[in-house]
């Protein structure tokens, strides 16, 4: 073998590894199709509650909650446009203030998350939980044994990332105009949420 | 160093008045749609095995889009994809978000994704509501943000974009919030 088809054996041999090498790199980090937060926004028409107790009065269930577990959740109308994919979120009860649930239980939940695109986004506020959240939960449930979260106001954290009710802005307290600073202090949000239950079935 | 200071603070004010300067229809009425803003004021809106309560909520949808400065039409296709289905959901009657095509820079989106939940709609009687509901989804395709009691002038009952009662049309100040941006 000359020197020549020598060197150039070595430098197709070189490239052909360092290819290789990029191939599987680039797999090994290829991004899951599932975005790991959300990314859009969307507006939603929601039910629209006058006051905690309206909002307590309809759901089937209020309890105080931990997250424990979310993940990815099913897919609906799969290759549709409207195609999107649900989040599970499991709740360990911490206790119950409305229904039949023992402190306990677990429960789960299921809230939007990715479109068809794998794009994950929240409706109205409603922040993705995470793991550790806990706070008061207004859920009713769903088809095939999940619960939903009543509207965007219908979730009042008391550990997480934000405290207070969720789907909050400037301008939209929603049901819980003029108790938002009580809500957003731990101490004080479990008596606005009694009241609230307390009310509805009065 | 005084001048270079003098300087950077005119072009500061400047870029702050700029800003200011830009405010619209939105800051004093709607609040701006977190879906993103239309990138034109041609609308075509494309419908998806809408039943007759969506179609009812998308041609109203239509209309009042055209009662705007904007082109709204369902010849061709693009800009609007209306959907209905059972979403499995019991918090909102309908939904709309940017699908594809949102630009950071401008906040203008290419394609909107409209979607009317038929399970919650059910608990309806009539066609009112559904006229309602195309109204608000369409408005906010078009930019248009929620309108709540808190930030909405005492009488003001006419806008469909409120979310505690059910206009079916928009009133003046959409309409204006939506030319200031077409």
């Amino acid at each position: 073998m000359t020197v020549k088809r020598k060197a150039f054996l070595s430098v197709a041999v070189t490239s052909l590894v360092a290819l290789g090498v990029g191939v599987l790199a680039w797999s090994a980090s290829s991004p899951s199709p599932y975005t790991t937060t959300p990314e859009r926004s969307v507006e939603g028409r929601e039910i629209w509650y006058d006051s905690p107790s309206a909002l307590a009065s309809e759901a089937d269930l209020v309890v105080r909650a931990r997250v424990t577990d979310t993940g990815r959740g099913r897919t609906y109308a799969e290759g549709q446009g409207d195609e999107y994919t649900s989040r599970y979120v499991t709740l360990d009860v911490l206790e119950t203030l409305k229904g039949a649930l023992s402190t306990g239980s677990s429960i789960r939940v299921e809230e939007e998350g990715w479109d068809g695109y794998g794009v994950g986004y929240v409706v109205n506020g409603l922040q993705w939980s995470e793991v550790g959240d806990e706070g008061y939960y207004f859920l009713s449930p769903l088809e095939g044994g999940t619960y939903g979260t009543r509207g965007s106001f219908g979730r009042v954290l008391v550990k997480g990332d934000v405290v207070g009710p969720s789907g909050l802005e400037p301008d939209r307290a929603g049901p819980w105009k003029g108790l938002v600073t009580r809500l957003k202090d731990p101490a004080t949000a479990g008596a606005v949420i009694r009241e609230a239950v307390s009310k509805s079935e009065g | 160093m005084a001048t270079a200071r003098l300087r950077w603070t005119a072009v500061a004010t400047t870029l702050m008045m700029s800003f200011l300067g830009t405010t619209n229809a939105y800051a004093e009425h709607a609040k701006d749609s977190s879906a993103g803003d239309p990138d034109n004021a041609d609308h075509y809106i494309d419908r998806f095995g809408l039943t007759s309560g969506g179609d009812t909520a998308a041609v109203q949808g239509l209309q009042q889009l055209n009662r705007s400065q904007m082109n709204a039409t369902f010849t061709g296709s693009g800009d609007v994809e209306i959907y209905n289905g059972d979403y499995n959901q019991i918090s909102w009657y309908g939904a709309t978000n940017c699908e594809s095509g949102f630009n950071p820079f401008t906040g203008n989106c290419d394609v909107f994704r409209v979607r009317f939940d038929t399970e919650m709609m059910a608990r309806f009687t009539g066609l009112s509501k559904w006229r309602s509901l195309g109204c608000h989804e369409l408005g906010h395709t078009a930019g248009l943000g929620h309108r709540y009691p808190e930030n909405d002038a005492a009488g003001t009952t006419r806008s469909c974009m409120r979310d505690d009662i059910w206009p079916e049309e928009f009133d003046n100040h959409d309409l204006d919030a939506i030319n200031s941006s077409v």
